[in-house]
């Protein structure tokens, strides 16, 4: 019976485990997490943060600010009830700038400063509340299993660790089941430390740490005050066992070749932890204690054959989201009713289009000063007939008909025509705006080419500059002389020869009337066209209407847009300062260097042989499947429109696409079934040889060991070593055929040598535990680590060279122990 | 002087006799002119699929008129030439052109004022000035 289940990742260490351990999930059940099952992880580094995941990522970042070291630490130190001796220099920044700048001692401050601690309790409190009420069957405790796991290399990591542990201790009440899993450095490619010395410095000075607070001694281990008032105080050690793992081998296996390796792994061991094999390793590693023949550390061997299903997936949905983004950049073509338009092709009936689109824009714009009220109940427009009529009739008081109409029009009376039209000019300049925004989300959204609406909006500027030209040539601008210039020949060309002989001179005039008053209209709103024009080709910031606040559309906004957009699919360069931008295409050589990474004891099969083929295989599936030949927005916002989602946030637009492009196309796949299961078992009867050296490798530990040469791991009943698949009869032709074929005799399928995870697909997986040396001794990374002489050595030496005395290096790698103890 | 004569008469008698059939056949046609241009002005529909400026329009309306005067004018001379004797119909003598000097002075002069006014109307189509006065 799964119990429940908290899983902490401490640093960027920590979330990429994590972030494994919810990808095997995922890939095994289609789901991100099991319901007694929480993330959480702890992060000093601000830019740091969860990757893509098809499904809503489940973990739960807890930020550690360490905005400002010098206050919080000073703050620390003058809290009189802490015990603040262990508490780095305030002024110092560490050894780099990301996060805790790799100082253990500035990780556990960040862990207890500000309001950090709380914001931890509160976390892992919520977790336990999250999982307590989880199923559990009579007779099982409630208590919950922690795993928690980071590295022990950086500042983060091997300053929170044992915090951390005996603060789920002093949270969860009688909680036994605290589990370790830490990364450590194995040795360079030149068998040294490869100028990372702080990193070797750290681990060493974690692990000395944690051997302090683990090694059998009597009295409290651990009993002081925490910075919200409570305080803790433990005997026992702060996990029940603790894993140690490194990219090294304890064997002639060659190294994992990269740390994201060595994360796949730790992924998988927590995965399989958390899916059955705990329970597994519980039942017999209580006998394994009880007769002392495993201690509180351990180390593992693990090794699988793998169907990578879900890297096909996440494969074949970024090349379907390079596929639609490039759609969207494409500047040559565009889509229209699913077929393929060439840009330059249809540029006239574009620009045709789109001037007609203006042109109307205009007239409504006009149209819309027509209602504008002179006085209340009178529109503007309807005004001019009675205006006619009183210039005709002679029924006004000023002194002639010219001074009538021109107090009418001037810029210099208040309360006439001018003065209505320029109050609700904006009015006007609202409708334009409107209309370029819907011309250039409607294209958008119908089209998904930003090059055409690049295209569009540049048409609209030279719509624009005709207009104003157009304006210009006939001596019409937005100032007001020219406009008195102008209004004094419109007067007199008002009111000579007006058709009375005809009988029409009321509507000839209202007619001129209403032929002047567009004019004024133009005036007035030239200098709003000239406003918009430059917003759209320069404007930092958007112009927007009064009501809805409909932004404009600018140039620098679409240019932005497609950089974006090319910078996402990975077609343009990033800037230096853009290290935090998520790449499709980077994402899709790291899938394929993890897949070809022969370095990992990962053996990746496949039904057509090659993992080219399949992708190709699944693209082909998946587009017949779905009915799509082409990517659209649809698959990835819906109905939803597409230039409100490029253009609501230009910091975000990276990180929005890269996740919801490839988490939506991932589901889609799944929901299509594009990419099938394999069966391993299969595999393995075509290719024993290859599986046999596959399980081999298990066989052999993740941490180097035995500095004397003489001491290694050695097997015992008691200490799991499993084949787990799906089912037993898998699992049997397995191992018959090792055995029948290979002569391998390593693994069994008896009952202590098989765990059955039923939903486990397209994995077999080898586990070897390890923490039993062959002269009997219980495995302690302090000790049995090969090359913790020369740790010790380095941890030693190095202060020399850092111009720091023994005491002050002590302080900030080391500040779990108090520096005379440490000597002692 | 009768009215028949002023409108019908052929036959020369005297030149102020002819200057005062001239000015009244003038002054009928500037009537007919008016009436026709003033119908044509009301007859127009008053909704306009096209926004034309009322000076535009009655000007164009002018020219509509000139030709529908020119159709009134050419029933006129249909009855003129009807009611004339076959003796008065003297086509080659120089004085029976004198006698028809008023009618041949409105046909000219209708001519005329169509083309002054369209191409006048053109060229103040083709002005880029706000006002086309």
């Amino acid at each position: 019976m799964p119990k429940p289940t908290i899983i902490i990742g401490i640093g960027t260490s920590g979330l990429r485990i994590v972030e494994q351990v919810q990808h095997f999930y995922y890939e095994n059940t289609g789901r991100n997490k099991p319901d007694h099952v929480e993330y959480l992880y702890l992060e000093t580094d601000e830019n740091s943060y969860p990757g893509v995941t098809a499904l809503k990522n489940e973990i739960k970042r807890v930020y550690l600010d360490l905005g400002n070291k010098e206050t919080m630490i000073n703050s620390l130190k003058n809290n009189i009830r802490l015990d603040g001796s262990w508490l780095p220099p305030a002024g110092e920044t560490g050894d780099n700038d990301a996060g805790a700048g790799g100082w253990p001692a500035f990780g556990r401050a960040a862990l207890w400063g500000f309001e950090n601690f709380n914001q931890v309790a509160k976390s892992v409190s919520n977790a336990f509340a999250a999982v307590a009420n989880y199923d559990v069957k009579e007779g099982d405790d409630s208590k919950p299993v922690v795993f928690i796991t980071g590295s022990l290399t950086g500042g983060t990591g091997t300053g929170v660790f044992i915090d951390l542990a005996y603060m789920v201790r002093n949270l969860i009440p009688d909680i036994d089941d605290v589990f370790g899993l830490f990364l450590i450095p194995g040795l360079g490619k030149d068998g040294g430390f490869s100028d990372k010395e702080t990193i070797y410095c750290n681990t060493y000075a974690a692990l000395k740490s944690l051997d302090y607070f683990t090694s059998k001694r009597n009295g409290p281990k651990y009993a002081l005050f925490y910075p919200n008032g409570s305080s803790a105080k433990f005997e026992k050690s702060p996990y029940k066992l603790v894993q140690i793992i490194s990219q090294d081998y304890d064997g002639s296996v060659p190294s994992i070749g990269t740390l994201a390796g060595l994360y796949k792994m730790a992924g998988l061991y927590v995965f399989l932890n958390i899916y059955g094999l705990r329970e597994e390793r519980m039942r017999r590693l209580v006998d394994a204690w009880q007769n002392e023949h495993m201690g509180k550390y351990g180390t593992f061997g693990l090794s699988a054959i793998q169907y990578p299903k879900a890297q096909l997936e996440e494969f074949l949905a970024i090349d379907l989201s390079l596929e639609l983004l490039n759609r969207w950049i494409d500047p040559n073509m565009y889509y229209a009713q699913g077929n393929k338009i060439q840009m330059n092709a249809a540029r006239t009936g574009i620009r045709k289009e789109t001037f007609t689109h203006f042109e109307k824009l205009l007239r409504e714009a006009f149209k819309s000063l027509d209602t504008v009220e002179v006085e209340k109940g009178r529109q503007i427009a309807n005004d001019l007939p009675r205006q006619a009529r009183l210039v005709n009739f002679n029924e006004h008081q000023e002194e002639s008909d010219y001074h009538y109409i021109w107090k009418l029009f001037s810029s210099q009376q208040a309360g006439n025509y001018y003065e209505a039209i320029r109050h609700n000019i904006k009015r006007a300049e609202d409708i334009i705006i409107a209309g370029i925004h819907e011309l250039i989300t409607g294209s958008v959204d119908s089209y998904e080419s930003l090059y055409l609406a690049h295209m569009q909006l540049k048409i609209i500027i030279e719509a624009l500059d005709n207009c104003l030209n157009y304006w210009k040539s006939l001596k019409l601008s937005g100032q007001q002389p020219k406009w008195e210039a102008m209004l004094d020949q419109q007067i007199k060309w008002m009111l000579k020869k007006r058709y009375k002989s005809v009988f029409e001179q009321n509507n000839v005039l209202a007619d001129r009337l209403k032929t002047t008053l567009e004019l004024l209209k133009m005036h007035l709103i030239a200098n709003k066209l000239v406003a918009i024009r430059n917003n759209i080709v320069e404007g930092d910031f958007p112009l927007v209407t009064f009501e809805n606040n409909v932004e404009l559309p600018r140039l620098k906004v679409l240019d932005g847009i497609i950089s974006i957009i090319g910078k996402t699919a990975g077609k343009e360069e990033r800037q230096k300062d853009e290290k935090q931008l998520n790449v499709l295409k980077e994402r899709k050589a790291e899938i394929l260097d993890d897949i070809q990474d022969n370095s990992i004891p990962i053996l990746r099969v496949y039904p057509s042989n090659s993992f080219k083929d399949e992708v190709k295989n699944s693209n082909h599936r998946y587009k017949q499947l779905s009915s799509k030949s082409i990517p659209s927005k649809n698959d990835i916002i819906g109905e939803a429109s597409l230039w409100t989602y490029l253009s609501r946030s230009k910091d975000t637009l990276n990180k929005n696409l890269y996740f919801d492009c490839i988490s939506q196309f991932e589901r889609d796949i799944r929901r299509y079934e594009s990419v099938k299961d394999m069966n391993i078992s299969d595999y393995v009867q075509r290719e024993p040889r290859e599986a046999q050296k596959i399980a081999a490798r298990a066989l052999y530990a993740l941490a180097k060991v035995n500095p004397d040469q003489a001491t290694t791991f050695r097997d015992h009943m008691n200490i799991p070593k499993l084949v787990i698949g799906q089912d037993q009869p898998t699992i049997n032709r397995v191992i018959e055929k090792l055995v029948g074929d290979m002569n391998f005799h390593e693994f069994s399928n008896d009952k202590n040598g098989v765990l059955e995870i039923g939903g486990l697909k397209n994995i077999l997986v080898f586990y070897a535990e390890k923490g039993l040396m062959n002269n009997n001794n219980l495995f302690n990374p302090a000790q049995h680590l090969r090359y913790i002489r020369d740790l010790e050595m380095l941890y030693h030496d190095t202060p020399r060279y850092r111009g720091k005395s023994p005491q002050e290096w002590h302080i900030i790698r080391m500040p779990y122990i108090k520096y005379q103890k440490e000597e002692n | 002087m009768d009215l028949n004569n002023w409108f019908f008469g052929l036959e020369y008698r005297s030149v102020p006799d002819l200057i005062w059939r001239c000015f009244f056949l003038l002054l009928a046609s500037a009537l007919m002119l008016w009436l026709i241009y003033l119908a044509v002005i009301k007859a127009a529909p008053a909704k306009k699929k096209i926004d034309v400026p009322r000076d535009f329009s009655l000007k164009l309306r002018f020219l509509a008129a000139l030709p529908l005067f020119l159709v009134v004018f050419s029933v006129y001379i249909y009855f003129f030439i009807k009611t004339a004797k076959p003796s008065e119909l003297q086509w080659q003598q120089p004085s029976f052109y004198l006698n028809l000097l008023p009618q041949l002075i409105i046909y000219a002069g209708i001519i005329i004022l169509f083309l002054i006014n369209y191409s006048g109307y053109v060229r103040s189509l083709k002005k880029t000035e706000v006002n086309h006065a």
